[in-house]
C-alpha cells in the first residue's frame, strides 16, 4: 500500500478516534456530511428539472434549473430592454478590452493607461448603457443582475484605488493639515457601515442638493462605494508603505528624485506588490459588498431573484435563484483570489528567475 | 597593488581654487540631542576624506548634512557653491551632483542591476535609454559586474550589491562620492573587491568623503583623516600623522582599539 495514504490514515485515527467521544463524533459528523451531500446531489442533479414554462415542471426534492434558464436574461442583464441587450454586451467588451494595454509590453507607463480609463469608462458607460445621445435612453432603474454587478464592482475599484493611494500617502505626509484630513477621512469612512453610506448617498444627498438638480442613483452609489473603499484600500497600502525600508527613499533622495517620481518609480511598485494579496482580498469583499444596493432598490444579481421569483409562473424558485447567484459570486471571488494568487506568485519569484550567482 | 604605490598617486595634487565642500560652525540637534557641535571642514575639489570615530559619534548625520538628507540647524554648509537652506530646488540639484553609498546597499530590489543604474540617468537627467545604458554598462565593467547586470539585486552577493550600488551614483555622474561604511555589512572576503572600486575611484580623482574604519583603505587613499567623537571633528590629520603620532588622547584610544581588532 501507499506509505503516503498509510501516514494519512495514522494521522486521522490519531487525530479524530483517539478516544471513544471523539469517534462517536467523528463518525456522527460524517454520516451528517453524506447525509447532505447525498441530499444536495440528488437535489441539485439527480431529481432536477432543467426544461419547463413555468413552476409545474417543479418535481418534489428536485431543484428547478428551467427557472435560471428561462431568466438567464435577467440574471445576466436585469430588466434592461430586450432589444437594447447588444449595448450591455458592447459596454463589457470594451470595458474588457481595454485591459490590453497593461499586457503590452511597449506601454512603459501603465498609470497612464489607467487615468485613461478613469475617464473613458464612464464615458462608454454612459453612452452605451444610459445613452440619451444617440442611442435610446434607458434609465438606471432597468439596470440590473451580473452586469450591474460588475459595473458597480469595476467603477468602485477604478476610483478607490487612486484615491486610496493618495489618502495613504496623506495619512504619512509631513503637512500636518493633509495628514490631519486624511486620517478623518479614512477614519470616518471606515467606521461607518457601507450601508450606511449608501443609504446616505440615496436618500439624505439629493435633500441637500438644490431643486432641479438630480444626479443618477448610479452615480451617487458609485460614490458612496469609493469613499467606503478608499478608506480601507488606504490602510492597506499604507500597511504596505510601511513595510518598504527607509533606506530605499534615502536612496532615491540621493539621486536627486523628487517625490512625485520617487513614489511611482520606487516606492509604490515596491508597496503593490508588497500589499497585492491584500488588495485582491479587499477587491473581494468589494464586489461582495456591491449585493448591499438591494437594499436601494437596485437589483443587482443578487437582488433580482426576488422579482424574479415574485412572477406567477414561478412561484417559489427563490432556493434556485439565490444558490445560482450564490455560485455565480463565488466563482467570480474565486477567479479573483486565484489571478491575486498568480500575481503574487509572479512577483515574488521574479527575482529567482536567473542562478544566484 | 602594494600600498606604497597607491600611496604615491594618491599624494596631494594641485586642486582647483574654490572649495567644493565648505562646513563652517555646523551645529545639529535631534530634538534636545546636540549631534554636531561646531563643525568645520573644507574640501578641496578631488580631496579624499576619511572619517572614522566611534559608534554614534555623528559621521554619518555629518555626511548626511552634505547631500541634505539630514538638515542643520545652525551654521553653514555650500556644495559646489550653492548653500544648503529650505529652497528644496537647489537641494536635488545638489543629490544630482552628490552620490552616496549607503551601508545597506538600498539598491532598488524591483528592478535589475541595468535598470538600478539607468533609472536616475533616464528621469532626472532626461538621457535616452540608450544614452544611459550606454553609461550603465561601462560602469557595470568598471565595477566588474556587468555579466550580472540583468539579474535582480536580491540574486547578488553583499559584494556585487554594493559595486552596483556604487555603479548607479556613478551614473549620474558626480562630482563628489559620499559613503557610509560601504563595506561593514559585507563578509569580509567581499570587502576588498569593494574597496578596490574605491581606491580606484580616488585614484581618477573623485572627491570622496568616507566613513569607514578600513584604515588600510585610509592609508592608501586619504589626504585627510578626521576623528570625531561626540558630535565633534576632534582630529584632523594627514593619514602619515594621523596614524604615527595622533594628537588626541581619544584618537590614540580609539586607533589602538582598532589594531587590537584588525
Ligand atoms: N533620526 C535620529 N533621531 C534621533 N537621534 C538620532 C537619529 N539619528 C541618529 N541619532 C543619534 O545621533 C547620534 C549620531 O548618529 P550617527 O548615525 O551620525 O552616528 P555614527 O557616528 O554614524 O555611528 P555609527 O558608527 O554607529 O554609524 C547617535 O547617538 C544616534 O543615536
Ligand atoms: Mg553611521
Amino acid at each position: 500500500m501507499n506509505k503516503k495514504l498509510l501516514e494519512q490514515l495514522k494521522k486521522i485515527r490519531q487525530d479524530y478516534f483517539n478516544s471513544p467521544g471523539n469517534a462517536i463524533l467523528s463518525l456522527l459528523m460524517l454520516f451528517l456530511l453524506v447525509k447532505v451531500g447525498i441530499w444536495f446531489i440528488s437535489w441539485a442533479f439527480i431529481n432536477a428539472v432543467w426544461t419547463g414554462e413555468n413552476n409545474e415542471a417543479a418535481r418534489p426534492g428536485g431543484a428547478t434549473w428551467a427557472f435560471i434558464i428561462k431568466k438567464i436574461r435577467f440574471f445576466l442583464f436585469g430588466f434592461y430592454p430586450k432589444e437594447h441587450i447588444w449595448r450591455i454586451i458592447v459596454t463589457v467588451a470594451l470595458m474588457g478590452a481595454s485591459f490590453v494595454p497593461y499586457f503590452m509590453k511597449r506601454i512603459h507607463h501603465k498609470v497612464l493607461v489607467f487615468i485613461a480609463h478613469m475617464i473613458i469608462w464612464p464615458l462608454i458607460i454612459g453612452f452605451f448603457l444610459a445613452g440619451g445621445i444617440g442611442l435610446e435612453q434607458v434609465s438606471t432603474n432597468n439596470w440590473g443582475g451580473l452586469s450591474l454587478t460588475f459595473i458597480l464592482s469595476a467603477l468602485g475599484l477604478l476610483y478607490s484605488f487612486p484615491i486610496g493611494i493618495l489618502l495613504a500617502l496623506g495619512r504619512r505626509s509631513e503637512q500636518p493639515v493633509i495628514r490631519i484630513l486624511s486620517t478623518v477621512y479614512i477614519e470616518c469612512f471606515r467606521g461607518i457601515p457601507l450601508i450606511t453610506i449608501l443609504f446616505m448617498s440615496s436618500v439624505v444627498v439629493p435633500f441637500f442638493l438644490p431643486s432641479g438638480v438630480a444626479i443618477d442613483k448610479i452615480i451617487r452609489v458609485v460614490i458612496g462605494m469609493t469613499f467606503f473603499q478608499s478608506a480601507y484600500l488606504a490602510e492597506v497600502i499604507r500597511g504596505g508603505l510601511q513595510a518598504v525600508p527607509k533606506g530605499q527613499y534615502e536612496a532615491a533622495d540621493s539621486l536627486g528624485f523628487k517625490f512625485g517620481l520617487q513614489q511611482y518609480l520606487v516606492i509604490m511598485p515596491q508597496v503593490l506588490k508588497i500589499t497585492i494579496a491584500n488588495i485582491g482580498g479587499i477587491s473581494i469583499s468589494f464586489i461582495k459588498d456591491t449585493t448591499l444596493v438591494l437594499i436601494i432598490g437596485m437589483f443587482d444579481l443578487l437582488g433580482i431573484v426576488k422579482p424574479l421569483a415574485s412572477d406567477s409562473n414561478w412561484l417559489g424558485m427563490e432556493p434556485e435563484g439565490l444558490i445560482f447567484a450564490g455560485l455565480v459570486y463565488w466563482g467570480i471571488c474565486f477567479a479573483i483570489s486565484r489571478l491575486t494568487y498568480k500575481i503574487e506568485v509572479k512577483a515574488n519569484t521574479l527575482p529567482a528567475a536567473g542562478v544566484k550567482a | 597593488m602594494t600600498a606604497a604605490e597607491v600611496k604615491e598617486t594618491a599624494a596631494p595634487e594641485a586642486t582647483g581654487n574654490a572649495p567644493i565642500i565648505e562646513i563652517r560652525d555646523l551645529n545639529k540637534w535631534y530634538d534636545d540631542f546636540h549631534v554636531l557641535t561646531d563643525v568645520n571642514l573644507i574640501v578641496n575639489r578631488g580631496e579624499r576624506i576619511v572619517i572614522c570615530g566611534p559608534s554614534g559619534s555623528g559621521k554619518s548625520t555629518l555626511i548626511r548634512c552634505i547631500n541634505r538628507l539630514e538638515k542643520h540647524q545652525k551654521g553653514d554648509i555650500v556644495v559646489m557653491g550653492l548653500e544648503l537652506t529650505e529652497d528644496t530646488k537647489d537641494v536635488s540639484l545638489i543629490r544630482q551632483e552628490v552620490g552616496m553609498v549607503f551601508q545597506s546597499f538600498n539598491l532598488f530590489p524591483h528592478l535589475t542591476i541595468l535598470q538600478n543604474l539607468t533609472l536616475a540617468p533616464i528621469w532626472i537627467r532626461k538621457m535616452s535609454q540608450r544614452e544611459a545604458e550606454k553609461i550603465a554598462w561601462k560602469y557595470l565593467k568598471r565595477v566588474n559586474i556587468a555579466e550580472h547586470a540583468l539579474k535582480f539585486p536580491s540574486q547578488l552577493s553583499g559584494g556585487q550589491q554594493q559595486r552596483a550600488a556604487i555603479a548607479r551614483s556613478l551614473c549620474m555622474q558626480p562630482k563628489i562620492m559620499l559613503f557610509d561604511e560601504p563595506t561593514s555589512a559585507l563578509d569580509p572576503e567581499m570587502v576588498n573587491e569593494v574597496l578596490d572600486v574605491m581606491v580606484t575611484l580616488a585614484e581618477e580623482g573623485m572627491t570622496m568623503l568616507c566613513v569607514t574604519h578600513e584604515m588600510g583603505f585610509a592609508r592608501r587613499v586619504a589626504d585627510q583623516v578626521i576623528f570625531m567623537d561626540e558630535g565633534k571633528i576632534v582630529e584632523s590629520q594627514s593619514p602619515d600623522k594621523f596614524f604615527s603620532e595622533p594628537e588626541n588622547e581619544r584618537t590614540r584610544q580609539f586607533l589602538k582599539q582598532i589594531h587590537a581588532i584588525s
